[in-house]
């Protein structure tokens, strides 16, 4: 089920984008030049299409009833309140679910629904970076990308019906998405690779008319790579650029990154004097706080060192907290490598340090410290944990540990 | 520990899953021989999955999705609860004789959601137990799997003279864990080492 699963979230149904590669070079596409082809309170008129959408209308009652959505009513308002921001009176015509899932990706269906997984969440460092991604995504909804794909694909292989592939797939939701998008993908390398030009011009275009800094675009992409690159380093294997293959759907990443960041140069050059853009951090911050802790631990106890401690330190680049040591400890308790005891130990000190601790960096604090001999202090910080949060799920165990 | 297995194989093998042996209800020795328990009722034991290790047995009364019972005995220090390669991208930590309970507890989760796929993983109780006849941990939790079927698992688990034994209970969280629950917690109760 893992492989599964894995190939959806890194591909997406318009999938975002994680292939980068070195195939031949696209021309860059201006954000200027993009323009909608669907309108405000579109629906599909032709039969094809209409049974596309009815499909995924299909899927997305499957979708908003899953156990997997992350409920909470203000995030999801947040979430909302960022693609109404981008996309005007037309946000209208798009649902956004937010999907419990580790790994970087959102997707658009052709009917507007949009997953966004909590892995993205995880890794976006203000709204403009989270912007990027949406205005990338509804690229894809507003050049009709969906439909487009689905009527190349019919045209190339004659013999398969969607109904028929949605028939197949009889797992969940998940299951069904992943077969489509594979099908997708495998069919149309090309095709959509000149998509993701034209969804990644339009998000760009979004982002400046929604007084997003148009730069945060290229940081996402350069974020991602780099982190990829680290988690390939910690297990010391080549990291490999799956976009080489001939299912790649995506822009080359050096290509991808220097064109978002000279139409975002352009953009800026014609900007009005007066103008001003900014990456809304604080908006951002303020949105994933109650959340934050939940979704670095997502990433943590993957035991994917290099990207895990990647993440933490591109986090970090906006200043250290008790949150992020106390994670920064948790990744080298994991990997549990010559030394990473000590890492980890440093780390769960650093974060007790701090003000905003979290509880359970005094519990790491107090094991760490009782495991390296020094048995006062780590009785002292395991009580201190059963003082912030009494009503643990492991206060029993932890309780037994201090009897001991 | 070991649901999430039958996915695969329902969806590689179109559901058509050999192998299944009777267990009687009457003293039985699991996981290799590792240790022993005295079953009330009949169960299944299931065929050995592909990320199983050797020193692994698993049991279910209606099918693995449903409800199962894992045996691991006799692990090792520095093995792993599953089989996996030095370069896996994501790998559970392994099992150390000198683990505090917070290191078991993490690398049972790491299992659930590095192996199993899940995204939701939460704890709702670690404490102390006796299992085997020695001080051990018991471990419940609940979790979601990419079927979306909201689970329950319980571990009680002990480590004696440096090695590792285990029984996990999962179960839907509808019906059959609790079902499932007082046979699994009289079966840990009636095991010794062999």
């Amino acid at each position: 089920m893992d492989a599964f699963r894995r190939r959806f979230l890194t591909q997406g149904l318009c999938g975002c984008a994680l292939c980068f590669g070195g195939m031949s070079a696209l021309a860059r596409v201006s954000p200027t030049s993009m323009t909608p082809l669907v309108g405000p309170g579109y629906r599909p008129v032709d039969t094809d299409e209409r049974g596309l959408w009815q499909a995924f209308d299909r899927l997305e009652e499957d979708v908003a009833h899953s156990n997997m959505l992350v409920g909470d009513a203000a995030l999801n308002s947040y979430v909302r309140g960022v693609v109404e921001r981008l996309l005007g009176p037309q946000a209208a015509d798009t649902r956004v679910y937010v999907v419990r899932d580790p790994d970087f990706n959102a997707s658009m269906a052709p009917n507007g629904m949009m997953l966004v997984h909590t892995g993205l969440l995880a890794r976006m460092r203000n709204e403009a970076q989270f912007a990027a991604v949406l205005g990338h995504e509804s690229g894809h909804y507003l050049r009709r990308h969906g439909v487009r794909n689905w009527r190349d694909i019919k045209a190339k292989t004659a013999t398969m019906s969607f109904l028929a592939l949605a028939g197949a797939a009889t797992g969940t939701w998940y299951a069904l998405a992943n077969a489509i998008n594979s099908t997708l993908l495998l069919s149309l390398f090309q095709f959509s690779r000149e998509m993701e030009s034209e969804a990644d011009a339009y998000g760009l275009k979004l982002m400046y008319e929604s007084r997003y800094s148009a730069r945060a675009a290229s940081e996402v992409w350069s974020q991602i790579i780099e982190e990829r690159k680290a988690s390939a380093a910690a297990r010391k294997k080549r990291y490999k650029d799956r976009a080489t293959s001939l299912v790649s759907t995506h822009p080359p990443s050096a290509e991808r990154m220097s064109d978002l960041s000279e139409s975002a140069e352009e953009l800026l050059a014609n900007a009005p004097p007066d103008a001003r853009y900014d990456d809304r951090r604080a908006e951002w911050l303020a949105a994933i706080a109650p959340h934050r802790a939940m979704l670095i631990e997502e990433q943590v106890k993957l035991n994917d060192s290099g990207a895990s401690l990647y993440l933490i330190n591109t986090l970090a680049r906006d200043g250290w907290d008790g949150t992020l040591r106390y994670f920064e400890g948790e990744v080298y308790r994991l990997r549990d490598e010559s030394g990473d005891a000590a890492r980890a130990a440093d780390a769960y000190a650093a974060a007790v340090a701090f003000a905003d601790a979290p509880a359970q960096a005094y519990r790491a604090h107090g094991y760490a410290q009782l495991k390296a001999g020094n048995t006062e202090a780590g009785r002292r910080a395991l009580s201190r944990y059963l003082e912030l949060d009494p009503v643990a799920p492991d206060a029993a165990m932890v309780r037994f540990t201090l009897g001991q | 520990m070991r649901i999430f297995l039958t996915l695969i194989a329902s969806l590689a093998l179109g559901g058509c899953v050999t192998g299944y042996t009777l267990v009687s209800p009457a003293p039985v020795a699991v996981a290799q021989g590792s240790m022993k328990v005295k079953p009330s009722v009949a169960w299944n034991r299931a065929p050995k999955g592909v990320f199983d290790i050797p020193r692994q047995e698993n049991w279910t009364q209606n099918g693995p999705l449903l409800d199962g019972i894992t045996f691991i005995g006799a692990l090792e220090s520095g093995q792993a609860i599953t089989k996996q390669k030095p370069k896996d991208d994501r790998k559970v930590p392994v099992f150390r004789a000198d683990m505090t309970p917070q290191d078991l507890v993490s690398m049972i989760e790491s299992y659930y959601r590095i192996r199993a796929g899940a995204t939701i993983f939460e704890s709702t109780g670690v404490k102390p137990t006796t299992f085997l006849g020695k001080p051990g941990m018991q471990f419940d939790y609940t979790y979601v799997l990419t079927d979306e079927v909201k689970r329950r698992g319980r571990s009680v688990l002990a480590v004696v003279n440096g090695k590792l034994y285990l029984m996990a209970l999962d179960g839907a969280a509808l019906h059959y864990f609790d079902a499932a629950l007082p046979e699994f917690e009289a079966l840990a109760a009636s095991a010794v080492i062999s």
